[in-house]
């Protein structure tokens, strides 16, 4: 029982730790722009696509050029999508996400074309290690040493450089910031900046676990990530943090308390059980933003 | 309508501008797919009646989408959802019983012996999307506008994992087959225009304006009395009976589907004829619809190679979902309020025309105290 249980944590921390890559970023463009966005989803498929573009350079550079090439998405799509709509009602702004989401994952898909591919990435963390008496997968605890440090020096970031507090002030309150010497659009782009790192190393430690690439890879996840920050409260980042690794668990508990015939439905009862939390919680979890409803 | 020495072209002018304005809203949502059928029952062929007919099932899928979000101002992505529910739940209720004993084995004997026409199918099918709907409604009208419409993307995943791995009821991964195919460019004629003239009368009803006046203002609505949530619920509820109906509408038009016809690329497609016509707009929404599934529609044909005068232009995949995307973008950056925003600013300038054509010389004194609105 206790290797089980063992198995079932490090499974959960590794699982709700992309997860929790993914909320935060998502999380971070919430907050300065009250924008859910969408079209940070297609970040994975360009991030991992670019890995078998990539191939050609060794293996460290590959990885920090796919990483790179989510940075610069994420910023082409502030520069060009999101910054003539800044300000612009709640509707506007997450239609116009989802339309950049599709349009930016056709685009990519017209490019690589639709066909699944393998792709092999992080080689090196190949291998299983002993924890105590249970065998536990190498990857699994690369992925949590990597959430772990990037968690704690987005935090070390925004709690002890002026620029994160700058960060922090606008995700506050925008116009007062502004007001306050703040450059809006620094800010912001930095806030995109930062979501794509986030995403690419999300995205590269979810390739390296499924090891391939298809169109619609990784959507459901994010679909998780999105579903965590609500679950934390808009507008909380260390909340949707807690709701991803909340998410986390709840899919790998189920994965494995499920009945075997009904386990193919385990995200529909993830998505279950976070509506029935959210009806217990409709503020979510850390949520600051009170609407009635 | 008063002033009687006009020239004849004059008085039918007049007369014509003065009853289109008095339509207003509702005679453009109507007149359109009138304009539509009655061009292809005079120029189109057989295909153009079929492709007229799939247009028409997504003008009721729009309409519905504008129950919900175009009211309540709460963007949906789940409605696809009930699509899925409509047109499997239309299937189950009119597969002839000899093939459901193949193609269904498992059902519940009382699904298993029934088998209902084109009339009683269509309403149970809109019946069970409703079900599902209130249901769903619980949860989500108690949460906030974001909220709410990141858990109808929830909802939609969970309609589509719920349809791949149900088997007895779905078929599961394999596709559904054998439904009777009484979907006619009439058929779906006649839904368009009972959904679109529910719609209009359930926008003028109280909870309809009430519902309008929260999305415009929460606060003041608040102030007023009217919390919302009642209101959003029955628009919820109505706007999955539509798009149950679309549902039945395309599964008897198809014949055979599977539950990745209703996932996002549909979402998509329906949302961006939402937001082309103009979010907001009952007539916007009809005619985003027949203009983007027009575009939809001469763009798949590029996604083969063409052969135009002496060029062949080769076949780009995927240049239906961009271009639709495109358009979709260009419109949220550009011009914020679709097609309807524009007609919004013609028809002012129509009008205004229509009144100086009244005033030239050889038409007789404007008339006295009478005015067209």
């Amino acid at each position: 029982m206790d290797a089980k249980l063992i198995q079932l944590t490090v499974d959960a921390l590794s699982s709700g730790g992309i997860i929790a890559l993914f909320a935060l970023g998502i999380a971070l463009i919430f907050g300065v722009m009250d924008l859910i966005n969408f079209a940070h989803a297609s970040l994975i498929v360009v991030t991992s696509y670019s890995l078998l573009y990539l191939d050609v350079l060794p293996a460290g550079a590959a990885l920090v050029a796919a990483i790179g090439m989510a940075v610069v998405v994420a910023l082409a799509t502030e520069r060009v999508a999101f910054r003539p709509i800044r300000g612009a009602g709640e509707v506007t702004l997450l239609v116009t996400s989802f339309a950049v989401f599709y349009l930016i994952q056709n685009l990519t898909l017209l490019i690589v074309g639709g066909i699944p591919q393998s792709v092999h990435v992080l080689g090196f963390v190949r291998g299983s290690v002993m924890l105590g008496d249970v065998r536990v997968a190498k990857l699994s605890l690369v992925t949590i040493a990597v959430t772990g440090a990037l968690l704690v020096s987005l935090a070390a970031f925004l709690k002890r450089t002026s620029f994160g507090l700058q960060m922090r002030a606008a995700a506050e309150d925008f116009g007062m910031a502004r007001l306050l010497g703040v450059r809006a659009n620094s800010v912001v782009a930095w806030a995109f900046a930062l979501s794509g790192v986030l995403a690419g190393c999300a995205a590269i430690l979810f390739v390296a676990e499924t090891g391939t690439l298809t169109p619609n890879m990784g959507f459901n996840l994010v679909l998780f990530a999105f579903v965590a920050t609500i679950l934390g409260g808009l507008g909380s980042l260390w909340g949707a943090v807690l709701g991803a690794f909340i998410l986390g668990a709840l899919m790998v508990t189920l994965q494995n308390a499920l009945p075997l015939d009904v386990r193919p439905y385990r995200d529909a009862f993830v998505f279950l059980a976070v509506i029935a939390l959210l009806i217990l919680l409709p503020n979510g979890l850390a949520g600051r933003r009170t609407r009635s409803a | 309508m008063a002033c009687g020495h006009a020239t004849n072209f004059g008085a039918h002018w007049r007369r014509a501008a003065s009853a289109a304005t008095r339509l207003g809203p509702l005679g453009i949502a109507v007149g359109v797919p009138i304009l539509a059928v009655g061009a292809v029952s005079l120029f189109g062929s057989r295909s153009s009646e079929r492709e007229l007919t799939l247009i028409f099932i997504y003008v009721t899928i729009v309409v519905g989408l504008y129950v919900f979000s175009g009211l309540s101002g709460i963007m949906t992505f789940g409605h696809m959802g009930f699509m899925a529910v409509g047109a499997y739940a239309g299937a189950i209720f009119t597969i002839p019983v000899e093939r459901k004993q193949f193609l269904l084995p498992d059902l519940p004997d009382f699904l298993q012996q029934i088998e209902l026409g084109v009339g009683s199918g269509a309403l149970v099918a809109g019946a069970v999307a409703s079900a599902v709907a209130a249901v769903a409604s619980i949860p989500i009208m108690r949460l906030a506008g974001l909220a709410a419409s990141l858990s109808t993307l929830a909802l939609l995943v969970i309609v589509n994992v719920v349809a791949q791995n149900w088997e007895t009821v779905t078929r599961g991964n394999q596709t559904m087959l054998g439904v009777p195919t009484n979907t006619t460019l009439t058929s779906a004629f006649v839904t368009v225009v009972i959904v679109i003239v529910a719609a209009h009368l359930f926008e003028r009803s109280r909870p309809g304006l009430r519902l309008r006046a929260y999305r415009e203002d929460e606060l003041a609505a608040a102030a007023g009395g009217i919390a919302g949530a009642n209101e959003r619920r029955l628009a919820f509820i109505l706007s999955a009976f539509i798009v149950g109906l679309a549902g039945f509408l395309f599964a008897q038009f198809v014949g055979a589907f599977n539950a990745n016809a209703f996932y996002l690329d549909l979402t998509f497609l329906t949302l961006a004829m939402l937001v082309v016509g103009g979010i907001y707009s009952l007539p916007g929404a009809v005619v985003g619809a027949m203009v983007v599934s027009s575009i939809s529609w001469v763009l798949r044909r590029f996604e083969h190679d063409q052969d135009i005068g002496p060029v062949v232009v080769p076949g780009v995949g995927g240049i239906r979902e961009l271009g639709v995307a495109v358009a979709m973008l260009a419109v949220l950056l550009v011009y914020r309020e679709g097609l309807a925003g524009a007609g919004r600013s013609i028809g002012p300038f129509l009008v205004a025309a229509a009144r100086r054509a009244r005033r030239r010389p050889g038409a007789s004194a404007p008339p006295m105290g009478r005015s067209v609105e």
